[in-house]
């Protein structure tokens, strides 16, 4: 029989656990298929593929797979980037409590798209914080200084509480803190070492746990169909173990603990993080933010929403 | 047959002499339909997102920024300003090139940006000067490259970034190489003119120290310039791409008050500087889509997972790297030639105990000999077309040829001596 | 045919001042951003996206006039030494691999904005409606499209003897220094 060999997309980059995770799906699913299929994964981009043009390339079948992240569709499938926001979790445990409808969800859209899921890697909720220039830990003290953020929603939270932010590509960010375009950055404070944030900002306070979109494996339709149905139960059998595995260590404090005394060992001054009070004010803008976003992106949006909305008020009660 | 196909397309444009971006671009569409499965809709995506790019909106707006300073005579003045401290060197004004690009790429994290900033003025003055036309453009589009080894430097980011290296630590690493570069460029020019006398001007009486301080003060708008262009991004005033429009209107403002810009020769500076712009958009369209075919079909990574099965030496290995590097670069430009290639040639070079920052300029140094390497050179292509064709792209590439041979040698002198590279991040 | 000829170099004039236009909002746009954050602490929400539609725009509306004055860059080491006949042969070979590009170009660009067109895709941080912006790429294809089978129609009646309908690059080159007349 014919060997099926499908080319895999991925953005992140392999110093990123989730690359790793994603190579171990492909290794483990190339191995059972002995020699019927082969799963080449693109990291970092590598395919020359990017992922704002991801839905449409998967749909019209000239991308067979990728590891998917609803937030960067937003210029074709706004509803995506509207399901679930930073602001909208306060603890780490609460994502785990979520992640079952954003998977729903997910599954439901993206199939709307020609596209099969299949697992996926559930991404760690890192912490995320303030990296700044000066000692920054109150939303008081960031409303003189100029932010980098990275969404377009997030501009709109943090104008809410009128601090001025811009979107900066990850690639701009280094030197737009260097030269002091920006004072502060927001960002995955877990992960800040990989872009060397360290060289370029003094302080960092906590802000709140990564609302972070899981990672799904998605095949396009024509693919998924080309695969003989024994295959197909390998490849699902095998996202679906990745799922679970990367669920269970999705929240770790304890790795969390010491990437924080790694930064700190490279020269951060960790600050006491934002008040409750502090953060109850972002979460609260981030809501509201949240809510025009979803009306914007018209009745998917709202109705995702909605379903989120409704799973956020069970949390913790 | 993708290989076949490239060739066949290489070879057909040579002989008709077609439009360089369509037959580049239909090669693209040709791959693209025939190799890729019919994944047509790739080539758009693609010329879409690096065409609504907000970084790459700095080369047009320094070419206007070149034109401004043409069409008021502001720079016409500089370099006149300039003639007599350059004229006992052999090579003259010639050296301007590297000196202006090297510090220009002391700022610009691109090596396009900062061929298109200094070449938009530096041929123009100079070709009517009467300097050697090729050898302007040589000179113009290898000094461009230096903008992506000094930092700061999109490719180094891009490296650090993506491989977790520290960008401070590669930062520093590409300075002294960088620097070096440019010593062995004006190096080569000075041998250059010394055996070619017809490369600069020939105009025989020597300039007295009279003359050379009475033209250093014809050039007092220059720091003006560099403070708005240079100054701005140094101070956080400004990224690359908005220290350009700051330097359009410096330029507009030097032009009215001190030049003879008049509104009717600003607005032909923007009409010249899109028609300029145009050209190599077309050019871009046609390499972007034919990227995005060889990138989709795993090409680039083929090959150098290819040497990787070899089981060849530490050595030999990187001579294959360096050679698959320079065979890519033919075909691709910077940056995107990178990210397809170093997920692959990271982990490789790495497990042979080669040092990751020494590498990340090692790879900087191949994609900028990519840069200035035919058919695909895109600071080759910039330059052409501000020349308005009065030099062809054979020519441009013939006359860069020695500049190519100086980076390769360097190559070579960082991997006999990788403590040139090493020496100050070792003490970051 | 004359008449046609003259009518698509107005058009493709008319382009290039539109592009113009663009590349001075452009680069006003820059300018006032980079002023709005640095002395407001404002940064302009979108201009980013904005400056990045100007820019493509810019781009592709001056393609048609590089392709009418024959500006845009080849490889003519080989072709020019070509003897006439030939050369002639050569010349609607190059014409011909133009319009096949082009032909390419528009049907996939159609079929892009078309497709967003459809979901109404907008940018990611204005909201502003794409599809306009991408029915530029098409839009100013089939004007470059257009010239190329004009000049490739133009190549015969040269090779006939006649004089050609379009600038030589010396008159294309002095066609310049009119042009700020508006
Ligand atoms: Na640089
Ligand atoms: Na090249």
């Amino acid at each position: 029989q014919d060997k099926v060999e499908l080319k895999m997309h991925s953005q992140i980059v392999e110093s990123r656990p989730e690359a790793e995770y994603l190579q171990e799906f492909a290794d483990r699913v190339n191995e059972r298929a002995e020699g019927e299929l082969e799963i080449r994964v693109f990291h970092a981009g590598s395919l020359g593929v990017k992922d704002t043009d991801l839905l449409r390339l998967m749909k019209s079948g000239s991308v067979d797979m990728a590891m998917m992240y609803g937030e960067y569709y937003k210029r074709d499938a706004p509803e995506l980037a509207a399901v679930y926001v930073q602001g909208a979790i306060t603890e780490p445990e609460h994502h785990l409590e979520l992640l079952p409808t954003i998977r729903e969800i997910y599954e439901e859209a993206y199939a709307d798209w020609g596209v099969t899921t299949v697992g996926g890697v559930v991404s760690p909720v890192f912490d995320v914080g303030l990296h700044c220039n000066d000692p920054v830990n109150s939303l008081e003290d960031l409303q003189d200084k100029k932010l980098r953020v990275w969404a377009g929603h997030l501009v709109d939270t943090f104008d809410k509480l009128d601090v001025a932010s811009q979107v900066i590509p990850q690639n701009d960010m280094y030197v737009a803190l260097q030269t002091g375009v920006v004072d502060c950055a927001y960002y995955l404070s877990t992960v800040a070492e990989t872009v060397s944030l360290q060289e370029v900002t003094d302080y960092e306070a906590y802000l709140h746990p990564w609302a972070a979109v899981p990672w799904m494996f998605g095949v396009n339709d024509e693919a998924w169909d080309s695969l003989s149905p024994e295959l197909q139960e390998i490849v699902r059998e095998e996202g679906e173990r990745m799922w679970e595995k990367t669920r269970e260590r999705a929240v770790d404090e304890e790795r969390e603990r010491e990437a924080r005394k790694d930064r700190e060992e490279l020269g951060i001054t960790m600050l006491e993080p934002f008040s409750d009070e502090d953060v109850a004010k972002f979460v609260e803008a981030a809501n509201e933010a949240w809510a025009e976003m979803a009306e914007d992106a018209g009745p998917k949006g709202v109705e995702y929403y909605e379903r989120m909305q409704e799973e956020i008020s069970e949390l913790d009660r | 047959m993708t290989w076949g196909i490239l060739a066949g397309a290489l070879l057909l444009t040579l002989v008709t002499g077609a439009v360089l971006g369509a037959s580049l671009g239909l090669a693209g569409f040709v791959l693209l339909e025939f190799q890729a499965g019919g994944a047509t809709d790739l080539a758009i995506t693609s010329v879409w997102n690096v065409f609504t790019d907000f970084t790459l909106s700095a080369v047009p707006i320094f070419i206007i920024l070149g034109d401004i300073l043409l069409a008021s005579g502001v720079s016409t003045r500089i370099y006149n300003g300039l003639t007599p401290l350059f004229h006992r060197i052999p090579g003259r004004l010639l050296h301007t090139n590297i000196a202006v690009t090297t510090i220009f790429g002391a700022v610009s994290g691109s090596s396009t940006s900062t061929a298109a900033a200094i070449g938009s003025v530096g041929y123009p003055e100079l070709s009517r000067r009467g300097y050697d036309k090729p050898a302007i453009v040589a000179s113009l589009a290898a000094g461009g490259t230096l903008g992506l080894l000094i930092p700061p430097s999109l490719s180094l980011l891009i490296y650090g970034a993506t491989q977790n290296v520290s960008i401070g630590k590669l930062f520093l690493a590409g300075i002294i190489p960088g620097l070096i570069i440019a010593v062995g460029f004006s190096l080569y020019l000075m041998l250059a003119s010394l055996l070619k006398p017809e490369l600069t001007p020939n105009d025989e009486e020597k300039p007295g120290s009279r003359e050379i301080l009475h033209g250093l003060g014809q050039i007092w708008p220059l720091p003006i310039l560099i403070f708005f262009v240079l100054g701005t991004i140094y101070l956080g005033f400004a990224t690359v791409t908005e220290a350009a429009a700051m330097g359009v209107m410096a330029a507009i403002l030097l032009g009215f008050l001190w030049g003879d810009l008049t509104l009717r020769k600003l607005w032909r500076s923007f009409l010249s500087s899109t028609v300029i712009f145009g050209a190599i958009a077309m050019i871009l369209l046609g390499t972007i889509i034919l990227a995005q075919a060889i990138s989709i079909l795993g090409l680039p990574r083929d090959l150098v997972d290819y040497i990787a099965t070899l089981g060849l030496s530490k050595y030999e290995v990187l001579v294959l790297v360096v050679l698959v590097y320079l065979l890519l670069g033919c075909f691709f430009d910077g940056i995107s030639l990178l990210l397809m290639t170093l997920p692959i040639s990271f982990p490789l070079m790495m497990a042979l105990g080669f040092d990751p920052i020494w590498f990340g300029v090692i790879v900087t140094i191949l994609m900028e000999v990519g840069m200035i390497t035919p058919p695909v050179g895109l600071n080759l292509f910039v330059l052409v077309t501000m020349t308005n064709r009065e030099v062809d792209l054979g020519q441009a590439s013939w006359a860069t040829a020695p500049f190519w041979l100086v980076m390769v040698l360097s190559v070579v002198l960082f991997t006999l001596f990788p403590e040139i590279v090493l020496f100050l991040p070792s003490f970051y | 045919m004359k008449i046609l000829v003259n009518a698509a170099y107005r058009l493709v004039q008319l382009m290039n001042f539109l592009g113009a236009a663009a590349a001075i909002v452009m680069t006003a746009m820059v300018f006032t951003g980079a002023v709005m954050r640095y002395f407001f602490g404002a940064p302009l929400r979108f201009s980013d996206e904005m400056v990045g539609l100007l820019f493509i725009s810019m781009a592709f509306l001056a393609i048609p006039l590089g392709v009418f004055r024959n500006r845009h860059i080849t490889i003519d080491i080989l072709s020019r030494n070509i003897p006439r006949p030939w050369a002639h042969l050569v010349n609607a070979v190059a014409l011909l691999i133009l319009m096949l590009f082009s032909a390419a170009f528009i049907m996939t660009s159609y079929q892009f904005m078309d497709f967003s067109r459809e979901i109404t895709a907008r940018s990611d941080i204005g909201s502003l409606l794409l599809w306009p912006w991408m029915a530029i790429m098409p839009f100013c294809m089939s004007v470059a499209f257009l010239v190329a089978v004009l000049q490739f129609l133009d190549s015969f009646r040269v090779l006939a003897g006649k004089e050609s309908f379009f600038p030589g690059e010396d008159e294309a080159a002095s066609d310049d220094t009119e042009e700020g007349s508006l």
